[in-house]
């Protein structure tokens, strides 16, 4: 027998006895993944005569969908098996390495270290693919051929789903291998496979961190990023277009159309793809490192000198990451502000994880501290470079701009336009509702106006280049204030570019907010003239019917939110009563049901009205407010009123319905811009009309004078809120209690915390002469721009109510003088 | 023919050995010794492939073992510590080296594991330390290997059976022509079977030799004079070592130039004069230059 005959023999040999030591792997997974398959075989039975087209039954209900699709419980458990199973497989395979007594046995056999190590990594991974596979084939056998009919799309997903799972075996047992047999010992082993393993998700964080910290202007994020998601999800959420504007899509062609399903490359085959290849290269690692491997480190503690070194940088680089982490998410630093204190404590950082790692991890401690004593400087130097690639915007162009005559359309979307939204779930309910106070970041924000127009295009990209214009907003700037611009692009080739600015300055709200004046916006408002079913979830595109100049106003609301920006949009629940409010929004006279005739002239003089005049009215231009139902009662989680009147079991009194032709003080709390309520201008003259016609107009004169005000405190946004100007949002509502819903807000528990009483804690200014008091109230505004000069109003009253209203910085020190 | 060429070894920046060469010649068992840590089980390692040399090459049959490893088919490494998998016995130990062992001879091993009263389905976990390595010589010499490596290959075995495993030794080695090497601290077993020695002594062979020219070229001296004589007096003697003086007695050990050192004693004219072989156990003491202690003052 010849050597290389013989050799054949030995690599067999050791081929074979490996996948009897670890055969029970692939034969559980084998009968798991059939297991599953004859568990679904009654299920796949029950749509054999569906009308879903085969790729549709296949994605829903076959090939182990439910296990492909990443969100699943089942999913993960399947992935986080396959990983386990990697992992154990790869540890028993090659933790021979690990002992002085059978490295002697099996380094003294005939066979080249590569035979070795290919014998060993093949037995740990034929078997497991061949086992996938085999338990797929019998599921394609059983479900598409059996039962929902095989074409190409079907092929593919099959084949997707088939790739996944071997992928995910594949990566976990390469990548243990190879670490595994470069260790010293197993349990040193386990502790560098971990700290490999989540290097993924550290570099999600870096991405993050730095963006958020260096870059002026980011990619849009999804927390997904740091979720789990196998080893390498972190890696595919990095998407280049987002940063240089490349789409890998352009590139890796969508492989399938069916229908309405895309089976796209990036979707079914990257990952797994990406998988394999990683694989690919730690098997490559793993020969070249094998070949090398000096066996004298077998059995014993920190002597693997390379690996020792790759994980003690890569240890250094997760503390650097987490103190990344912390100071992003304790908001200890924004945009532009402590970049360099920031990146000192994450070395800082750094060259303590280094140094815990090699006292632990080392077997000479003098020479392995000196070891990192000189090599920290280089760690700097590295940490450096990638941190000033990110400042400078290597990683990505933040102040980009396509050119217009690229754009296809443009999405822009500001959280200056759903201020109530924000208002209502966030700000603060006593004394300063809907003053816009958020501590979240607005990553989903809507509603997304879209424009096509080259005109349109124009002013978006005019103002997307004052926004980069600007540079860098710093968070405590006098004049920065809360707006998150979301700013996508779809270019012509079929690129996508997101911009997301997550600080703004009132220059740049004052812009944003004449977004309200483009055309097609105002076109948008003509197509408001659609109900939605109140059962959203039922309401489809034919029930948003419209028909000519009549509402169908049965049972629906009038809700034009999701089409374009709230003040513009008024909500009109049209199962309750329209209610006239005068400026002090005390006492609201009921005129009866919604209808279509004052919705219509509502219309007109919205689509008329500037953006000019919305937000920087004068005093003497607000007449009162439309209600079109009371807004929503936080402290009973119910919406509206009642429209009967409600008894306890006693047969008591408890709750009056409104009747059309009365005035109320209401129990609830309303404001000037809730989404079913509107600020009445005089500019607003189809209203007016109408009212006039109906003679309500007189509803809107106040009954309130100085005498029934107990005392009025003033304050800046900012003395009141003891916040960065960036929380708060420029856009001013304002808002009105009654006595009971003071209590029960006051009464609430504590973690209500943001809705605490900001004037109790925060303002000493108390006005209690009449004569200022009236002069203060005359020159208030119920809506409008606040800037940092313009003072907010509470409004004590004498029965125990409060109002809140905000008034100029220049009026105000008139009337103090 | 095994040709160890200039091999260092280094562990980080302790060199364990250090230039070292040496040829084992085939039909040939090599001893090797040397104080603990001397570098006799690292050497071995090397020349198994399971250590990579910093320096030089191991050579069998003029094949560099290292970069061709197949070479090792027709090579046994016993290790002083050894492994068997775990439920294994004998059997299967044996279905397993037959796998890399081209030449491995399964009546060759249930013959010798009837030699050594073995029982060759039992579990190896159960056997003794003394089975086990009777175990492996069974295997070792199943493999019909042209290279064996033992590493402290006697220890454990009783004296029945290091006889025997002595004799089978050199019985295969006369009948297959094959080269062996021996790592033992048990000189005397050593004296007994191997025909060249090798002494490693800081990092570096200090003496390799075969077993009758180390006979021939050190000589022990027990001298009595009637007057008083010093160690200045011995001054002319070349490689004198281990000079004693009790009372008028004086003894010494003389290396390479015994003849030299007969002259020069006969011309000084002792009263007595006895000249004794060095056993392999002094001549290691004498290469080692083993110093005495005094007990008093260490345990004072």
């Amino acid at each position: 027998m010849t050597l290389k005959k013989s050799s054949h023999k030995a690599w067999n040999a050791m081929f074979l006895q490996s996948v009897k030591k670890t055969c029970f792997f692939p034969i559980a997974a084998f009968i798991c993944l059939l297991l599953f398959t004859l568990s679904h075989y009654s299920y796949y039975a029950d749509i054999r005569v569906g009308t879903l087209s085969p790729i549709e039954k296949m994605t829903d209900f076959g090939f182990w969908s439910w296990l492909c699709q990443t969100s699943s419980t089942v999913s993960q458990i399947a992935a986080f098996a396959f990983i386990v199973a990697g992992i154990l497989n790869a540890m028993i395979l090659f933790a021979f390495v690990t002992s002085k007594k059978q490295s002697n046995v099996i380094f003294s056999l005939g066979m080249t270290r590569t035979e070795i190590y290919t014998s060993r990594f093949l037995a740990g991974t034929l078997p497991m693919l061949l086992a996938i596979a085999l338990a797929a084939v019998i599921d394609f056998l059983i479900f598409p051929v059996g039962i929902s009919g095989v074409n190409k799309a079907v092929c593919l997903y099959a084949l997707s789903a088939v790739l996944y799972f071997m992928s995910i075996y594949l990566l976990s047992f390469s990548a243990v291998a190879v670490i595994i047999s470069n260790a010293g010992n197993l349990i040193e082993g386990t502790i560098f496979t971990v700290i490999i393993a989540i290097f993924p998700y550290t570099i999600g964080w870096l991405l993050f961190g730095e963006t958020f910290l260096f870059l002026f202007g980011s990619p849009q994020y999804d927390y997904d990023m740091y979720q789990f998601d196998l080893f390498f999800q972190p890696l595919l959420k990095y998407r280049p277009e987002y940063y240089d504007g490349e789409e890998i899509s352009k590139f890796v062609p969508t492989v399938l159309k069916d229908g309405t399903t895309n089976i796209g490359f990036g979707d079914f085959f990257a990952r797994p793809l990406i998988a394999i290849g990683l694989a690919l290269f730690a098997l490559a690692i793993g020969i070249w490192a094998f070949k090398r491997r000096k066996n004298e480190i077998s059995g014993s503690w920190g002597k693997a000198k390379n690996l020792n070194i790759f994980c003690g940088g890569l240890f250094g680089f997760y503390c650097f990451v987490l103190a990344l982490a912390v100071v992003v998410d304790n908001g200890m630093y924004h945009h532009g502000d402590g970049n360099f204190a920031t990146f000192m404590l994450c070395l800082i950082c750094f060259a303590v994880g280094l140094f815990i790692f090699h006292l632990i991890f080392s077997s000479k401690r003098k020479a392995s501290m000196k070891f990192c004593l000189k090599s920290i400087p280089v760690y700097a130097v590295v940490m450096g470079a990638i941190t000033l690639i990110f400042a400078c915007g290597g990683f990505g162009y933040a102040t980009k701009i396509p050119e217009p005559k690229e754009i296809k359309e443009v999405a822009i979307s500001s959280t200056l336009w759903e201020y109530t939204d924000q208002g209502r779930n966030t700000g603060s309910w006593l004394g300063l509702a809907h003053q816009g106070v958020s501590y979240d970041t607005a990553y989903h924000i809507s509603p997304p106006l879209s424009f096509d127009t080259d005109e349109e295009i124009a002013q978006v990209v005019e103002l997307h280049k004052a926004i980069v214009d600007n540079g860098k907003i710093k968070n405590n700037a006098s004049d920065s204030c809360r707006d998150t611009i979301l700013i996508s692009y779809t270019l012509k080739d079929g690129t996508v570019i997101d911009r997301l600015y997550s600080e703004s300055d009132f220059e740049l709200a004052k812009q944003t907010i004449k977004f309200n004046d483009i055309k097609s916006i105002k076109n948008s408002i003509n197509d408001i003239a659609m109900y939605n079913e109140t059962n959203e979830d039922d309401a489809g595109k034919e029930d948003y019917a419209v028909d000519d100049e009549n509402y169908i106003i049965d049972d629906a609301y009038f809700n034009p939110y999701g089409d374009f920006g709230s003040k513009l949009g008024f909500a009109a629940d049209t199962t309750n009563d329209v209610f006239l409010f005068p400026k002090d929004m005390k006492n609201g006279y009921c005129i009866g049901k919604t209808n279509a005739e004052l919705l219509e002239a509502l219309k007109k003089d919205i689509i008329k009205q500037s953006s000019d005049r919305l937000y920087f009215h004068t005093p003497e231009d607000e007449i009162g407010v439309i209600s079109f139902g009371l807004s929503y009662n936080g402290l009973s989680g119910e919406w509206g009123y009642y429209s009967e009147d409600r008894y306890d079991a006693d047969g008591n009194l408890i709750e009056e319905s409104y009747e059309a032709g009365k005035s109320y003080q209401t129990n609830w709390s309303i404001d000037s811009t809730d989404i079913c309520a509107v600020v009445l201008t005089k500019d607003m003259t189809n209203t007016i009309q109408y009212l006039e016609s109906k003679d309500l107009m007189n509803h809107f004169e106040s009954k309130v004078s100085a005498n029934d005000i107990d005392s009025i405190k003033v304050a800046t946004t900012k003395e009141l809120y003891r916040l960065n100007r960036s929380s708060i949002s420029p856009i001013f509502s304002a808002a009105y209690w009654t006595k009971e819903s003071v209590a029960e807000v006051r009464n609430r528990p504590d973690n209500y915390s943001i809705e605490k009483d900001y004037f109790g804690e925060n303002v000493n200014n108390v006005i209690t002469n009449p004569t200022v008091i009236q002069k203060v109230l005359d020159q208030s505004k119920l809506f409008g721009f606040c800037d940092n000069t313009d003072m907010v109003v509470e409004i004590k009253y004498t029965d125990g109510s409060i109002g809140t209203v905000y008034i100029s910085g220049d009026a105000y020190k008139q009337i103090m003088k | 023919m095994i040709e160890i060429c200039n091999i260092t070894k280094k562990f980080d920046d302790f060199t364990a050995i250090e230039d070292l060469s040496f040829t084992v010649g085939d039909s040939s068992v090599h001893g090797l010794v040397g104080y603990n840590g001397a570098g006799k089980t690292t050497l071995l390692k090397i020349i198994a492939g399971i250590y990579r040399q910093d320096n030089g090459t191991v050579r069998i049959d003029g094949t560099d073992v290292f970069k061709n490893p197949h070479i090792k088919e027709e090579m046994f490494y016993v290790p002083d510590d050894l492994y068997f998998s775990i439920g294994s016995n004998m059997e299967s130990m044996a279905k397993f080296y037959k796998s890399y062992y081209p030449k491995f001879c399964m009546d060759t091993f249930h013959n010798l594991a009837n030699l050594f009263g073995l029982d060759t389905k039992k579990r190896l976990f159960g056997f003794s330390k003394g089975m086990q390595r009777q175990a492996e010589m069974v295997l070792a010499l199943a493999s019909m290997p042209k290279v064996i490596l033992l590493d402290e290959c006697f220890d454990g075995l009783d004296p029945a059976k290091r006889n025997m495993t002595r004799k089978l030794l050199l019985d295969y080695m006369a009948e297959k022509n094959c080269s062996v090497i021996i790592s033992s601290h048990n000189l005397h077993e050593l004296a007994d079977m191997c025909d060249h020695i090798a002494l490693i002594n800081g990092k570096k062979i200090a003496m390799n030799c075969s077993v009758d020219d180390m006979n021939g070229t050190r000589c022990k001296f027990r001298l009595i004079f009637a007057d008083d004589r010093d160690r200045e007096h011995f001054n002319a003697i070349d490689n004198l070592k281990n000079f004693k003086k009790d009372g008028k007695i004086i003894s010494f050990t003389v290396s390479d130039k015994v003849e030299q050192a007969r002259e020069i004693i006969h011309a000084m004219n002792p009263l007595l004069v006895e000249e004794f072989p060095l056993t392999l156990e002094e001549i290691f003491l004498d290469e080692m230059e083993d110093t005495d202690y005094d007990f008093e003052k260490i345990f004072s």
